[in-house]
């Protein structure tokens, strides 16, 4: 679903943010991808939703190229960033409706997602407010519900986590695990190791740019804890 | 003290350049911050000799009538109502109402410091501009009346004081407008009717002001009694200054810094409240989700650019600043003909040039602003939305300029009809008065994008820094009046036929909207595309 070819890139000034990264999600997978503050794992989501250009390498969804094809790629993907601004002088309901217009999702698949994880998330009574007013859990899960509303193939989600309340964030590791079932894959970052290693069937970690482990979380960990794995290869390589 | 400072710094920092200047890598953001800086610097040198210009001519006026001191005290009138004219929308933002107030709160800094810091930057951006005005008059004074040495002493404390009372007045009347319209269920248009409905009266009373002033017939007394009588503070001034009557002079302090120390402790007393109150958004949290409404992907891209600039009081303001002056021209045509036009402007050649300077007048109404010179800008943080949306940066240009073209191209049309109708225009002048404005609304429309393409502010803490100060936005309006101004020189001074010289005009127009709209499909998508 997502190919990740010898990806680069170089910011204003010179500093190689990712270097010469590849990965690859297949259909149905949970991918993690983890890495410390500054690893370059947002600058490798912006680049693979199509926020942000990049130098070398090539990124492909579904057999899309996301710099030849970038409309057919985003018709495929949904994404979430790290925090949720979202059109602050909305109503709920108007930015749903909005995302649903420009993904040209029907009346009734429309209506029906936005019923169904409204619901889940319990923001349904809040549709009808501006997003100023809500809390940035609130912002989050609309964030997420725009994201599930045109039924992608590619889920990307910058720390999806953070900001959840625990109820929430059992929601969302239930509704990920349905959509692999599905056979959407889904590709995130996260700092919750633990989160990683029980939801993830693989996982990257990400240092200084460069992919430093990648492959099935068991063989990530091996018979240690994520949490050890990481600290060891953060520390050492 | 080191706190305000240190705030004040840091605002200045935010909002100029400096930092791309000093610190950016890329040369080309470098340069294009230096080319802003030098053209501020090019404005502020303009302002300066178009002051020191008028102040000459009105100060000969005087001289033959005797009464040069009028001078100053006519330019201290309008210097103070230009800052309340500007102030009014500005200070929600600054003093209220402004993205980082969570963060300064936070930090530990006394409130009183806050508000001071904040208070100090509206007198900032009010006093530079003051100073441009108000040095060139007294320079012109200085030559005209060679005062005595304790005029200049005077002079610069009095000018450092001259922002004040206005600063008070804008941000009453503009808090007034926040606290009274959030008592109504629509509270952003509520603000914006009532903004317009004091900006419209500011406009009437500033332009009844200058109709008085270049009747030196009348001469003396009378002109003064209209000044003092809109502004009572312009007689303490004149006696201070001229006069060199200590009593007026610390009148005048008394007066302007009293109530000014008064307004510094109110607004401390209520900052935390006001702010609390407008940063708060009504909950109802009782939605049912019924049948929902789909439309198309540029309908909806439409809907959510126009519900934007609706959310927006400022911006709302802004944009229809020139509409404003348009339709009170307009609606005035329609209680006086050419001659009493040509009276009141004192052209007495202006029924001869009426077909040209009507279509001029109103391209410059549609000239000054456009929905465009923000648009991008105020994506903000937001702008990952989209660029991560299935939609062509194509079709998000178009719908910004859709905005602008369905806000102002209804106003160009009514208020050419109106003015046709008013100036009994021919057939052929009434085809130029539709045609050229609405080829400089084309232009300023797709100008302003351009602009705003290139001079990109995402990282705004308060969305008056992009409305307002923003570089697209002045870029864009100085070029807009200097391709007016550059129309009207065309066509008064070229000694060719008028019909033949607008013809040609709106094809040049016409000409440079094709090249503006093929490099902001081409280029310009480059650029947005470049964003991260």
């Amino acid at each position: 679903m997502l190919t990740i070819s010898n990806f680069t890139k170089i910011y204003k000034g010179g500093k190689k943010a990712v270097d010469n990264l590849s990965l690859t999600v297949e259909d149905g997978d949970i991918f993690g991808f983890i890495g410390h503050n500054g690893a370059g794992k947002t600058t490798t989501i912006k680049a693979v939703v199509g926020v942000m250009d990049f130098d070398k390498g090539d990124i492909a969804i579904n057999g899309l190229s996301v710099r030849k094809d970038p409309m057919g790629c985003k018709r495929m993907t949904a994404y979430i960033p790290d925090n949720p601004d979202l059109y602050e002088h909305l109503t709920g309901i108007q930015y749903l409706n909005f995302i649903g217009d420009v993904f040209s999702v029907g009346k009734e698949e429309r209506e029906q997602r936005i019923r169904q994880y409204a619901d889940a998330f319990e923001i349904t009574r809040n549709l009808g407010d501006t997003i100023n007013s809500y809390s940035h859990g609130m912002k989050q899960k609309l964030a997420i519900i725009s994201a599930l509303i045109h039924a992608p193939k590619l889920l990307v989600l910058d720390e999806p986590f953070v900001g959840l309340d625990p109820k929430a964030a059992h929601t969302l590791k239930g509704i990920m695990h349905e959509l692999c079932q599905q056979g959407v894959s889904i590709f995130f970052s996260t700092h919750v190791l633990d989160v990683a290693e029980k939801l993830c069937n693989k996982i990257a970690i990400i240092k200084d740019g460069r992919l430093i482990s990648c492959g099935r979380t068991e063989e990530v960990k091996g018979d240690n804890s994520l949490e050890d794995v990481f600290m060891e290869l953060i520390d050492h390589d | 003290m080191t706190n305000i400072i240190n705030i004040c710094k840091i605002h200045f920092l935010n909002v100029s350049g400096i930092n791309r200047i000093r610190y950016s890598k890329d040369p080309k953001e470098k340069n294009k911050s230096i080319l802003f800086l030098v053209m501020m610097v090019f404005c502020g040198v303009v302002i300066c000799g178009v002051s020191f210009m008028y102040s000459y001519m009105m100060a000969s006026g005087f001289e033959q009538i005797g009464r040069v001191e009028l001078l100053p005290g006519i330019m201290m009138a309008a210097t103070c109502l230009v800052t309340l004219f500007t102030t009014i929308y500005k200070s929600s933002g600054i003093l209220f109402g402004f993205r980082d107030f969570d963060l300064l709160m936070s930090l530990p800094i006394k409130t009183g410091t806050i508000v001071a810091s904040r208070v100090l930057i509206l007198y900032g951006m009010n006093i530079a501009f003051t100073l441009l005005l108000m040095v060139p008059a007294g320079a012109v004074y200085v030559m005209k009346a060679s005062p005595a040495a304790m005029f200049y002493p005077a002079y610069l404390i009095l000018i450092l004081l001259l922002p004040l009372i206005p600063i008070i007045l804008a941000t009453v009347v503009g808090t007034l407008v926040s606290i009274i319209a959030s008592r109504f269920k629509g509270k952003n248009m509520a603000s914006i009717v009532l903004m317009i409905l004091f900006l419209a009266a500011v406009i009437v009373v500033s332009y009844n002001m200058g109709n008085f002033m270049p009747n030196f017939a009348d001469i003396g007394q009378s002109i003064m009694d209209v000044v003092v009588r809109i502004y009572p503070m312009v007689s303490l001034f004149i006696e201070a200054i001229a006069g060199y009557n200590w009593i007026s002079f610390l009148l005048f302090i008394l007066i302007s810094a009293a109530p000014f120390a008064i307004y510094v402790l109110v607004i401390s007393k209520i900052f935390k409240k006001v702010n609390t109150a407008l940063t708060t958004n009504k909950s109802n949290a009782n939605y049912r989700l019924t049948e929902l409404k789909t439309s198309s992907a540029p309908r909806a891209l439409f809907g959510k650019e126009m519900r934007r600039f609706i959310a927006s009081p400022l911006y709302v303001l802004n944009t229809l600043a020139g509409i404003i002056l348009l339709v009170i021209a307009a609606v005035a045509l329609q209680f006086m003909d050419v001659e009493t036009l040509a009276q009141l402007t004192e052209m007495p050649q202006l029924s001869s040039i009426i077909s040209v300077a009507a279509p001029l007048f109103v391209s410059f109404t549609v000239s000054i602003t456009a929905t465009t010179t923000c648009s991008i800008s105020l994506e903000g943080k937001q702008l990952w939305i989209l660029k991560s949306i299935p939609v062509d940066t194509r079709s998000i240009f178009k719908s910004k300029m859709a905005v602008n073209l369905s806000i102002f191209l209804p106003a160009v049309l009514v208020g050419c009809t109106l003015i046709a109708f008013g100036l009994k225009l021919d057939p052929v002048s009434i085809v130029f008065l539709y045609l050229i404005p609405i080829a400089f609304t084309l232009f300023t429309t797709i100008l302003g994008l351009l602009c705003n393409l290139s001079y990109p502010n995402f990282n705004w803490t308060n969305e008056a820094a992009v409305i307002k100060q923003g570089q697209s936005v002045v870029v864009t309006m100085l070029v807009g009046i200097f391709s007016v101004i550059l129309t009207g020189v065309i066509l008064l001074a070229v000694p060719l036929n008028k019909v033949l010289l607008m013809t040609l005009v709106t094809l040049l127009l016409a000409g440079a909207i094709v090249l503006l709209y093929r490099r902001l499909m081409t280029k310009g998508v480059q650029q947005f595309e470049s964003f991260d």
